[in-house]
C-alpha cells in the first residue's frame, strides 16, 4: 500500500557555517566551531554522528579548537584560553591571555604543552598538564598578529605564521630561530596556514593561493605552487607524511603527494595529484582521517571525502536532533530553530464525490543536469526502491504556521518537545525550561504559559502517552512531573542516574507505550551507556543497564516490549525488555546493502501497517520487513532491484530529512531541507572564470 | 539604392565554354549549376555548400531547370531528348528518355505553370504537351534560316502568358519576336505574333540584352551606352537612359536585380577591366559600381535570392546585394549626368500645371515661387483671423509643410478657443467628459466640435521636434501644455488611432516632457504630478503590455510547433506525494 507522505519544505533553518575543527586522533572525535560561536562535537569513527551541542553565546567567537586527551580547548577573540567542560555544556576554566585576540592554537603531540599565537604577536605557551592549565612561557613579541601556529613532532619547535613571515621558535628557549620572509615583489602575504613536517619542512599556504615549502633550518625555499586562484586557509597533512591537501577560499581542494625519485633527501619532491570540487563555499579547515578527508568551511556542510576510492559524503548544516515533533491527532507540527520554535497545522488533500483520494494526472520528470566544472555530487546511496512515477496528490489546504515562539533573551534552544495531545509545547535553554499551552478558540490562537517548578533546565524531555506525566533530564537525574495544563506542572519524584549513567550527558530517552505496568524509559549516554528505567506508581525505578557495545548508539525506540537499538556502526539490536535477552537484528542473515550505509540512522519506527521497521537518517528513509527471508545475498553491484519484496529493503532518498513522522497507518509526514534552501541562504561564493564567462554562484 | 557586398566563389568552372547555367531551385536559396555537359550540381547560396549533383552520360545541352509542377528536375540531352528526374534520383541514364523529332533551344521554368519547351525552329510547347505529342510534333520553321535565337524568356502580363524571343541574324541585326501562348498547350497564338526590328542609326549597334519577366520589359543596350526599353504590353519603346561607368564597346550581360535596379556586366570606361554597376531604372541613376578583375565575354549573370552570381574565367561568382528602397539625395548627387547631345525627353503625358487646386490667395505667392512653409507662414495669420474653424482646417489641409512656429501658434489659439480654463484636468471624470465632447452632437456642446477636429489635425501633422523645442518653450503656457499632455494621454488610452498617428503622440509626449522639463522640476503643483503621474502609468502600462506580448509570442511558437513545454520542476514548498515506504 503507499503512504500519502506530506512533504514539507518550509522548514529552513539558517545555516550556519563552520570557523574551526579539531580532531581528536586518539578516540577520533572531531570538535567543531561554527560562526555562532556554538560547538559541536561529532564522532567520526564508524558513521558521523553528533555526540554532543554546546550553544552558542550572543558576541561570542570561537577561533580555534584544540583537544588535550580529552579536554576540549578554544581561543576567542576576547583573548582568552577557555577549556570546556563537556559533561555541563560551559566553560570550565579561563585563561587571559597576553595580546588580545587570539587567532590561533596548537597542542603539541604530547599533549603537555599548547600554544596560542595572538592579535599583539605574543606566542604564548601554557602547560596542560594535570588536568589543568598553567602559565609556562611567553616568546619574544614579533610585529603583527600571528595567523597560525604549528608544534613539529617533537614539541621543541612551533613555526608560526603572520602578514609577510613565517617564524620558526625553539619552545625552550622562547627565541626564534629562523625568520623567513615571504613578500612577494613589495606585495603583502598573509600566511593563513602552515604545517612542519618530521623532516623539518615548513609548509605554507598564503594569500595568494600560494603553496610553498620551506626549509625551517635555513629559511630557503624549497619548493613553490600556484595552484589556488585564491587565499589558501587550510594546509592537511596525513599522518605518513606522504600527501598532503590544501584549500580555501577558492575552494578547491589540491592534493599534493610526495615523490621519492632517488632514495636521498635530495631527491623528494612534493608534487600536485588531483582536484577535488566538492565546495562552492570558502573551505576554512581541513582535518585528515586516516583513508578521509575531512573539509568544512562557509557553507557548514561537515563533508568527508576519500580517494581512491572516490567519494563525497556530505552532512548538512542542520539543529541537533530531535528537530520536529508531531502531534498525529492535530496534525500539528512543532518544528525547532536555533532560538524559536514554529507550530505548524499540516494541510490536506482532496477526495472526490466516493471518497478517493485525486491524484494530479502531471507526472513530474526530475531533469537532472550537469554543468561542467560542477560540484562533485555526493556518492550515491543504493536505491533499492520499487521507483514508481512520484504521483502528487492536490492539495487543498495549504499548511499554516499556527504560532512562532520566541526563547528567552534568545538563547539557543537545547531541546523542545510537544505533547501527545498536541497543546503543550515544552523547550529549554541552558538556563530555562518553559512551558507553553497552545489554546484554539473559534480560529484564534492563543499561547498560555504554563509554570514549571522544580527543575531549572533540562537536556531531554518525553511525555507520557496520555500527556499527565512528563519526565525530563538534567544534570545527571530524572524528574518525573505531573503536567496539568492549568495547574502547572510539578516534580513529584527525582532520581539520579549517576550511578548508572557515569555522569555524562545523555544522547537519547525514549519512553514506551504505556503497559499495564507502566512505562518504561530507556536513556543512553555519549558513552554508550544504556539503561532502562520502569515509571511505575508515580515512581522511576533503574531497572538494569543493557551490555555495553563498542560505539554510541546513533539510535533507540522501545516497539512491542522490545528495546530497539541502531549503532554507529549500523550494528541493529533487539533487547527483550521483560526477559532481559538481546540478539543482534536480524537474528538470522543480514539486511540486504545494509552495511553500505554511511550515515547513522536517527530515528527508527514501526511500519504502522506492515510488520517493518522504519529507520532514517539525513538523506533517506529505509523500510525493513521484519519477516521477509533474509537469507539472500546482497547484490554489490548498484542495480536497482525490481524484486525488493524478496529482499525486504526499501530505500526512498530525501534530500535532506529533517523529520519523519508517521500521521495514520498509511499517511506520514516528511519535513524536508532541501540543498538549494540552504545554498540560498549561504553568502555568494568567490566568481569563478569559466569558459571566459564570469559567474557569480 | 544598391549596395554590394563582398565577392566571393561559389564553385569553380570546369569549362568556361560548356557552361550552361543556373536555375532556381526548389528552395529560393539554392540553385540549380549546369556546370557542363555532364554535371549538374546543386549549391546552397548562404554557404556555397554543394547540397547535391548528378552526372550524366550524354550532353546535357541546355540548362536544367527545376519544375515546381511535377516537383522534378528536367534536362535536355543530346538536343532531342528530355528527361525528368527527382531529387533522390541518382542515376541519369536509367531515366525514362523523351525523344523528340526536332531540336530543343532549352526549357523555359514559369512560376504558376508547368515548363515550357522552346524549340530551336522557335516554337514553344508545354511540357506535358510536348511530351505527348513528341513523334507528331513538328512546326514550320517560325524564324528565318540566318536568324538565331539569342534569348528567349516566358512572361505573363494580364494574366497572358507570352514568350519573348530576341533574335539576331547573319548582320548582326537584332529583332524582338512576342507572341502571346495558348494555354496548356503552350503553343504560339501565331495570329497575334509581333516582330519588331530592333534599329537606330547606322553608327549603333546592340552589346547587351535583357527580356525581363519582372517589369515586362526587354532592355537593349547601345554601344552608345544609351538602353532603350520595349514594353512588351504596349509594343512600344519606352524612354532610353543612359549607362554610367561602363565601357558598352563590347558585350555587356546585363540581368534584373529587382526593385527596378538592373545590373550589368562589361568591361570598364578604361578597358582594362571589368565592372559590375547597378542601375536604376526608375531614377534613371547608377546606384552603385563594383570594379572587378577580369572581364569575360557573354558571360552569363544572374541574380538569385539578393545575390549576384556571375560566370567568370574559371568561376561561378557571387556578389550578395542589398536594395534599399529610401531614395537618398546623397546617393543621387553627381551620379546624374548631364548629356548635351541629342536628350530624348521622354512623354510623361502630363501638363505642366501643378496637380493641386489652389486657391486664389495662394496664386500670387504660387507665382512668387516661395516654399510651401513660407506660403503657409504668410497666409496663416489673415485666417486665423477669420475665426473660421473650418476656414483654417480647409487652409491646414492644403499644406503638408507647416512651419513650427506657427503649429505652437495653432494649437494654443485651439486651446484657448476650447475654453480649457474651467477644466480642471486633476479630475477625471470632468476631463473625460470634456474629451468625448467631441463625439457628442447635442447642441450645447455643438461648437466644441470643430475645435477638437482642429486639434485633432494639428496633432497629426507632422514635425520636426528639434526645431518645435524652441517655440514650445517660448510660445506656450505650462498649463496649455499640461492640458495637451493630457489630452494625448486622453488619445492614446481612450480612442483608438492608427499606428501611424500614434507614433506621433509618443513624439508630442517626449516633446512635452522635455520643453517643460524645468518647470515640472521647479514647480510643486499638484496638477503638474498628478498629469506627470498619468502620464507614467500609460508608459509602464504599455510597456508591460509590450513585455507580456513578447512573453507570449514564444509560448505560442512552441504551441505551434507542438514541441512540448518543459514543465517547470515544480519544487513547491508543500506536496503530498504517494510514495512506497
Amino acid at each position: 500500500m503507499e503512504t500519502k507522505v506530506h512533504r514539507f519544505r518550509y522548514y529552513n533553518p539558517k545555516p550556519e557555517s563552520i570557523v574551526c575543527v579539531s580532531y581528536n586522533k586518539t578516540n577520533k572525535v572531531l570538535a567543531l566551531a561554527r560562526k555562532n560561536a556554538s560547538i559541536e562535537i561529532w564522532d567520526i569513527k564508524h558513521a558521523p554522528f553528533l555526540l554532543q551541542f554546546i550553544p552558542g553565546a550572543e558576541n561570542a567567537s570561537v577561533e580555534a579548537l584544540g583537544w588535550v586527551n580529552e579536554r576540549l580547548l578554544s581561543t576567542d577573540l576576547g583573548g582568552a584560553l577557555l577549556e570546556w567542560d563537556l559533561d555541563k555544556r560551559h566553560i570550565k576554566k579561563t585563561v587571559m591571555l597576553t595580546g588580545y585576540a587570539a587567532w590561533c592554537l596548537d597542542v603539541n603531540d604530547n599533549n603537555t604543552a599548547v600554544a596560542v599565537g595572538t592579535e599583539q604577536g605574543y606566542v604564548n605557551i601554557y602547560s596542560v598538564e594535570n588536568d589543568d592549565i598553567v602559565y609556562q612561557k611567553l616568546f619574544d613579541k614579533q610585529e603583527g598578529r600571528i595567523l597560525c601556529c604549528k608544534f613539529d613532532k617533537t614539541g621543541n619547535v612551533l613555526v608560526t605564521g603572520s602578514i609577510d613571515t613565517i617564524r620558526v621558535w625553539n619552545v625552550n628557549s622562547g627565541h626564534a630561530t629562523c625568520r623567513i620572509s615571504c613578500k612577494r615583489r613589495g606585495k603583502e602575504v598573509i600566511v593563513w596556514s602552515v604545517a612542519i613536517l618530521s623532516d623539518n619542512v615548513i609548509v605554507a599556504g598564503d594569500s595568494h593561493g600560494r603553496l610553498s615549502f620551506w626549509d625551517s633550518v635555513m629559511g630557503d625555499q624549497v619548493e613553490s605552487f600556484a595552484t589556488q586562484k585564491a587565499d589558501i586557509l587550510s594546509v592537511a597533512i596525513s599522518d605518513d607524511e606522504k600527501s598532503l591537501y590544501c584549500s580555501g577560499i577558492d575552494p578547491i581542494i589540491t592534493m599534493y603527494v610526495k615523490v621519492d625519485n632517488t632514495g636521498d633527501q635530495s631527491g623528494i619532491q612534493w608534487v600536485k595529484n588531483i582536484q577535488r570540487n566538492i565546495h562552492e563555499h570558502d573551505v576554512r579547515a581541513l582535518v585528515v582521517s586516516g583513508e578521509r578527508l575531512i573539509s568544512v568551511g562557509a557553507d557548514g556542510y561537515l563533508t568527508l571525502s576519500s580517494y581512491p576510492p572516490k567519494k563525497v559524503m556530505r552532512i548538512p548544516p542542520m539543529i541537533p536532533s530531535p528537530r520536529t515533533s508531531f502531534c498525529a491527532m492535530k496534525k500539528s507540527l512543532l518544528l525547532r530553530y536555533s532560538n524559536h520554535l514554529e507550530v505548524w497545522q499540516l494541510g490536506s488533500y482532496a477526495r472526490d464525490t466516493s471518497g478517493k483520494i485525486v491524484v494530479n494526472s502531471d507526472i513530474k520528470q526530475e531533469i537532472l543536469t550537469k554543468k561542467s566544472g560542477a560540484l562533485e555530487n555526493d556518492t550515491t546511496l543504493i536505491h533499492v526502491n520499487n521507483h514508481e512515477k512520484e504521483r502528487s496528490l492536490k492539495v487543498t489546504e495549504e499548511p499554516i504556521k499556527l504560532v512562532s515562539i520566541q526563547t528567552k533573551s534568545k538563547k539557543e534552544i537545547i531541546c523542545s518537545e510537544m505533547a501527545p495531545n498536541g497543546d503543550l509545547i515544552v523547550y529549554s535553554t541552558d538556563s530555562d525550561i518553559r512551558m507553553l499551552k497552545l489554546d484554539e478558540d473559534q480560529g484564534n490562537i492563543s499561547l498560555r504559559k504554563v509554570i514549571v517548578s522544580g527543575v531549572k533546565a533540562c537536556d531531554g524531555i518525553v511525555f507520557t502517552e496520555d500527556s499527565s506525566k512528563m519526565i525530563v533530564h538534567h544534570n545527571s537525574e530524572l524528574f518525573l512531573l505531573q503536567v496539568d495544563p492549568d495547574a502547572g506542572a510539578s516534580v513529584i519524584h527525582s532520581v539520579s542516574t549517576v550511578k548508572h549513567l557515569k555522569g555524562r550527558p545523555i544522547l537519547h530517552l525514549v519512553i514506551s507505550q504505556k503497559y499495564p505496568q507502566g512505562y518504561i524509559l530507556a536513556i543512553s549516554n555519549v558513552k554508550g551507556d544504556i539503561s532502562v528505567w520502569g515509571l511505575k506508581n508515580k515512581k522511576l525505578c533503574h531497572m538494569y543497564n543493557v551490555p555495553k557495545h563498542t560505539c554510541v548508539p546513533s539510535s533507540m525506540a522501545i516497539i512491542d516490549g522490545l528495546l530497539v537499538i541502531v549503532y554507529v556502526d549500523q550494528k541493529v539490536i533487539e533487547y527483550d525488555i521483560l526477559k532481559e535477552a538481546m540478539w543482534s537484528w536480524p537474528q538470522h542473515g543480514s539486511i540486504p546493502f545494509w552495511t553500505s550505509r554511511n550515515m547513522a540512522a536517527k530515528t527508527i519506527s514501526k511500519h504502522p501497517a506492515r510488520n517493518a521497521y522504519v529507520f532514517t537518517d539525513e538523506v533517506s528513509i529505509w523500510t525493513v520487513e521484519k519477516t521477509a527471508s533474509q537469507s539472500v545475498e546482497p547484490n554489490k553491484k548498484k542495480v536497482p532491484m525490481k524484486n525488493n519484496e524478496r529482499l525486504g529493503v526499501n530505500v526512498t532518498p530525501v534530500k535532506y530529512l529533517a523529520g519523519f513522522h508517521w500521521i495514520a497507518e498509511d499517511e506520514a509526514v516528511i519535513v524536508e531541507v532541501l540543498p538549494e534552501n540552504i545554498i540560498m541562504q549561504l553568502p555568494p561564493v568567490m566568481v569563478k572564470q569559466r569558459h571566459n564567462i564570469s559567474t557569480k554562484i | 539604392m544598391a549596395k554590394f557586398q563582398s565577392y566571393y566563389i561559389l564553385c569553380p568552372l570546369i569549362d568556361q565554354n560548356s557552361f550552361l547555367g543556373v536555375t532556381e531551385d526548389k528552395e529560393s536559396e539554392n540553385v540549380v549549376v549546369t556546370l557542363s555537359r555532364n554535371v549538374v550540381n546543386k549549391y546552397r547560396l548562404s554557404d556555397q555548400k554543394q547540397i547535391g549533383g548528378w552526372t550524366s552520360k550524354d550532353h546535357i545541352t541546355a540548362p536544367v531547370i527545376y519544375d515546381k509542377e511535377q516537383e522534378s528536375y528536367i534536362g535536355v540531352f543530346n538536343k532531342n531528348t528530355i528527361k525528368s528526374w527527382k531529387n533522390d534520383d541518382d542515376n541519369l541514364d536509367k531515366l525514362k528518355k523523351y525523344k523528340f523529332s526536332i531540336n530543343i533551344l532549352k526549357l523555359v521554368a514559369r512560376t504558376n505553370d508547368t515548363a515550357l519547351i522552346i524549340f530551336e525552329n522557335g516554337n514553344c510547347a508545354s511540357l506535358p504537351y510536348g511530351v505527348d505529342n513528341r513523334k507528331t510534333y513538328e512546326n514550320k520553321l517560325l524564324i528565318k534560316e540566318s536568324e538565331t535565337i539569342i534569348d528567349v524568356a516566358c512572361c505573363s502580363i494580364d494574366k497572358k502568358e507570352y514568350v519573348c524571343y530576341v533574335l539576331k541574324n547573319k548582320k548582326d541585326a537584332y529583332e524582338i519576336l512576342t507572341c502571346p501562348i495558348r494555354e496548356e498547350l503552350g503553343d504560339l497564338e501565331k495570329a497575334k505574333l509581333n516582330r519588331i526590328k530592333v534599329t537606330r542609326s547606322e553608327d549603333v549597334y546592340v552589346v547587351g540584352h535583357l527580356i525581363c519577366t519582372h517589369s515586362k520589359n526587354i532592355y537593349i543596350l547601345w554601344s552608345d551606352s544609351k538602353m532603350g526599353i520595349y514594353d512588351i504590353k504596349e509594343k512600344s519603346w519606352k524612354v532610353t537612359f543612359s549607362i554610367p561607368w561602363i565601357s558598352t564597346v563590347s558585350e555587356v550581360s546585363v540581368a534584373w536585380m529587382g526593385d527596378n535596379n538592373l545590373i550589368f556586366f562589361g568591361s570598364n570606361t578604361e578597358q582594362d577591366g571589368a565592372i559590375l554597376v547597378a542601375y536604376n531604372v526608375a531614377l534613371g541613376v547608377g546606384s552603385c559600381k563594383y570594379p572587378m578583375k577580369m572581364y569575360t565575354q557573354h558571360a552569363k549573370l544572374y541574380c538569385f535570392n539578393s545575390r549576384i552570381l556571375l560566370q567568370a574565367s574559371n568561376h561561378i561568382g557571387m556578389l550578395p546585394y542589398i536594395l534599399e528602397t529610401d531614395r537618398n539625395l546623397s546617393s543621387l548627387l553627381g551620379s546624374h549626368d548631364a548629356q548635351e547631345n541629342q536628350t530624348v525627353i521622354a512623354d510623361w503625358g502630363t501638363s505642366d500645371q501643378p496637380l493641386f487646386r489652389i486657391s486664389n490667395e495662394m496664386q500670387e505667392l504660387l507665382l512668387k515661387g516661395l516654399s510651401e512653409r513660407s506660403i503657409f507662414a504668410q497666409i496663416i495669420p489673415s485666417v486665423v483671423k477669420t475665426n473660421d474653424f473650418n476656414h483654417i482646417l480647409k487652409a491646414l489641409l492644403e499644406f503638408q509643410d507647416i512651419p513650427e512656429s506657427n503649429l505652437v501658434m495653432l494649437l494654443n489659439y485651439t486651446i484657448k478657443e476650447m475654453n480649457v480654463d474651467h477644466i480642471d484636468i486633476t479630475n477625471e471624470d470632468e476631463f473625460l467628459n470634456f474629451c468625448s465632447s467631441q463625439l457628442d452632437y447635442s447642441e450645447d456642446k455643438y461648437e466644441l466640435i470643430p475645435k477638437f477636429v482642429l486639434l485633432n489635425h494639428l496633432l497629426r501633422t507632422s514635425f520636426s521636434d528639434a526645431l518645435m523645442l524652441p517655440h514650445l518653450q517660448n510660445g506656450m503656457s505650462l498649463d496649455n501644455g499640461l492640458f495637451l499632455l493630457s489630452y494625448i494621454a486622453y488619445l492614446i488610452t481612450e480612442t483608438d488611432l492608427y499606428i501611424a498617428h500614434e507614433s506621433i503622440m509618443y513624439d508630442w509626449c517626449t516633446l512635452l516632457l522635455d520643453a517643460f522639463y524645468q518647470q515640472y522640476l521647479m514647480i510643486k503643483d499638484e496638477k503638474v504630478s498628478y498629469v506627470l503621474e498619468k502620464v507614467r502609468k500609460i508608459v509602464v502600462g504599455l510597456i508591460d503590455n509590450l513585455n507580456n506580448v513578447s512573453s507570449v509570442m514564444p509560448e505560442l511558437d512552441k504551441i505551434i510547433n507542438k514541441s512540448q513545454v518543459p514543465e517547470e520542476k515544480v519544487l513547491s514548498t508543500y506536496t503530498i506525494e504517494l510514495l512506497n515506504i
